[in-house]
């Protein structure tokens, strides 16, 4: 796969960039030093700070590419995320009861919250999408599970006694990279793997759909089963993706849109592209988060919504196109 | 000979109302059997009560002589290739790809040389790199007959394959399905055209109100009794150089009706 690739260079390219530059701005010989000398205080800076950030970022972006990527493929639909089927609303719920409830002062505790809610929501998607057959059906029920989660939360938020909490739950919602260490990636990494197994299981099923719900029924593959590896695996991927750095938005929308030209289309040559621009994306948002110079750090959601926003307006208006009879 | 599909005393409904009553077809290998009945007469309810898509209120269905609960995705779809009339096609992937589908349990070049050459035998071989969202929809209709033909299927299930079609399309998948049955194909197609139908199948079956009215050879099915009871048309089936050609007007027994 050349696409594939070009874009691991893009992604090499882009992660030696983030961990080049920062808010601290480091001469030649400080990076040199931090080369050679691994106590110093640019390999500090370098390998302590941006260097799990930097892991963070590409990890969160690859997951939240690929189960966009599978959630269109799935709902045959440009404009399903993660979002619309309210995955990301609910793990963003499961963490923000983590912490009004005080489960978060326990190691992984938010975490598990975050996972669980994003597995909760997933479970009852695959339940629906064993019953419904219609796409449009499951992103209706999507719409109501995503209005759900934003009401609980907005709820906690609302009941929430300290001003402290109610602002680190709305620093959780706005998505960050930053303060992340190697064991917390790699507690998300278990999950995240896990759900890209079951992501590329389901490909080939995917495209089977491209032709409908009852060509792909009557074309031999298991569909039943493939349909399930298919949420089971997004909803695994976004919710490691939002125990990790919180409510990140858009990279799953644009991910897939970007890349599908190049490969015909076809849903199941999109995923692994997908993960990888995902990947550069949120690197490359991430540097923009903490280059930018503002006096309170910029959050990593606020920056992919504030470009993913128009991207979705763009992929909205294309879209037009495949929904003429 | 087994049968490669027999449905018998199938009734199905749906939303509290009959849709199939007491319907008995089979179709054997080497026939091409032409569904037709006015809208909502139960054609397109009756191929997919074939297929398992529709649930059956009762009756028994099945395919290459074995009852359609006891198979396999895998081996169903061994047995019965279809093709819905929803033409809807998600993404724009270009068109060997999506006759390719059919072809699943090929390896990828086999599968890639198949929808080539299926291309190339529904005469639109230079279509095979263009998108399918990028093609008018008469072409696309005959991409999806293409991807139909791949299966390789011994039972080719066609909803409305000639819709959307040119008049020269229509007569040449009419065509290429006859090729499959002198192969040993059993195929089913529902038609709105009774002339193509006439002219290309060897039984009509006739659908009524989700009864089955009769299951004939063309010219007994159109009868004129049948076109004026079932379709509501004055005329019969009349032959000419060409082949059969159903005649026919709009009954005038009501004075409003012209």
């Amino acid at each position: 796969m050349r696409l594939c690739a070009l874009l691991l260079i893009a992604l090499l390219a882009a992660a030696a960039l983030a961990l080049a530059l920062g808010e601290t701005p480091l001469s030649l010989a400080q990076y040199h030093a931090a080369i050679v000398s691994p106590g110093s205080e640019a390999a500090d800076i370098i390998f302590g700070v941006r260097a799990p950030r930097v892991g963070t970022a590409a990890l969160v972006g690859a997951a939240l590419g690929l189960s966009g990527a599978v959630m269109q493929g799935l709902l045959r639909n440009p404009l399903a995320d993660p979002a619309v089927l309210g995955v990301s609303a609910a793990a963003g719920l499961g963490a923000a009861a983590a912490i009004a409830f005080g489960f978060a002062a326990d190691a992984g505790g938010l975490e598990a919250a975050a996972l669980a809610g994003a597995l909760v929501a997933g479970a009852v998607v695959a339940a629906l999408a064993a019953r419904l057959r219609e796409p449009e059906t499951l992103i209706l029920f999507g719409v109501a599970l995503s209005a759900m989660g934003g009401a609980l939360t907005s709820l906690i938020l609302n009941l929430s006694p300290s001003p402290v909490t109610a602002n680190d739950i709305l620093k959780w919602l706005l998505g960050s990279a930053a303060d992340r260490d190697w064991k917390d990636l790699g507690l998300a990494l278990g999950p995240m793997v896990l759900g890209g197994v079951l992501c590329a299981y389901a490909a080939t099923g995917l495209t089977m759909l491209t032709l409908g719900e009852e060509t792909a029924a009557l074309s031999g593959l298991p569909m039943a089963r493939l349909r399930a590896a298919a949420v089971a695996g997004s909803a695994l991927l976004t919710g490691a993706s939002v125990a990790l750095a919180g409510v990140v938005g858009f990279i799953g929308l644009a991910a897939p849109h970007l890349v599908r030209g190049s490969v015909s289309d076809d849903p199941a040559r999109t995923l692994a592209p997908s993960a990888l621009t995902g990947a550069i994306l949120l690197v490359l948002a991430d540097l923009a988060a903490r280059m930018i110079p503002t006096a309170e750090e910029l959050k990593l959601g606020v920056v992919t919504a504030l470009f993913g926003a128009p991207v979705f307006a763009a992929v909205a208006w294309r879209a037009a196109r495949s929904w003429r009879a | 000979m087994t049968c490669a599909l027999e449905l018998s005393r199938v009734e199905v409904e749906r939303g509290g109302r009959r849709i199939l009553s007491d319907v008995s077809l089979s179709v054997r290998p080497g026939e091409i059997v032409g569904l037709v009945g006015p809208n909502g007469a139960g054609k397109t309810t009756l191929l997919r009560a074939a297929l398992g898509l529709q649930p059956r209120l009762s009756g028994e269905v099945s395919l290459g002589g074995r009852r359609l609960e006891a198979l396999g995705e895998q081996e169903r779809a061994a047995l019965a290739g279809y093709l819905p009339q929803e033409r809807r096609i998600a993404w724009n992937m270009p068109a060997w790809r999506i006759v390719a589908l059919g072809a699943i349990n090929k390896s990828p070049a086999a599968a890639h040389e198949l929808a080539l050459a299926q291309l190339a035998d529904l005469e639109i071989e230079s279509l095979a790199q263009r998108g399918v969202l990028d093609m008018s929809g008469g072409e696309r209709g005959r991409v999806l007959v293409a991807r139909l033909l791949a299966t390789n299927a011994p039972l080719l299930i066609a909803d409305e394959p000639a819709a959307g079609l040119d008049p020269d399309a229509q007569f040449l998948v009419a065509h290429r399905l006859r090729r499959q049955a002198e192969q040993g194909v059993a195929v089913i197609v529902t038609l709105h055209d009774l002339t193509l139908a006439a002219r290309s199948c060897d039984r009509l079956a006739v659908l009524q109100d989700g009864r089955l009215r009769l299951c004939a050879a063309p010219e007994e099915a159109l009868a004129p009794p049948i076109l004026a009871e079932v379709f509501g048309l004055e005329g019969r089936v009349v032959s000419s150089p060409a082949g059969a050609v159903v005649a026919a007007r709009r009954l005038t027994g009501d004075p409003t009706r012209t």
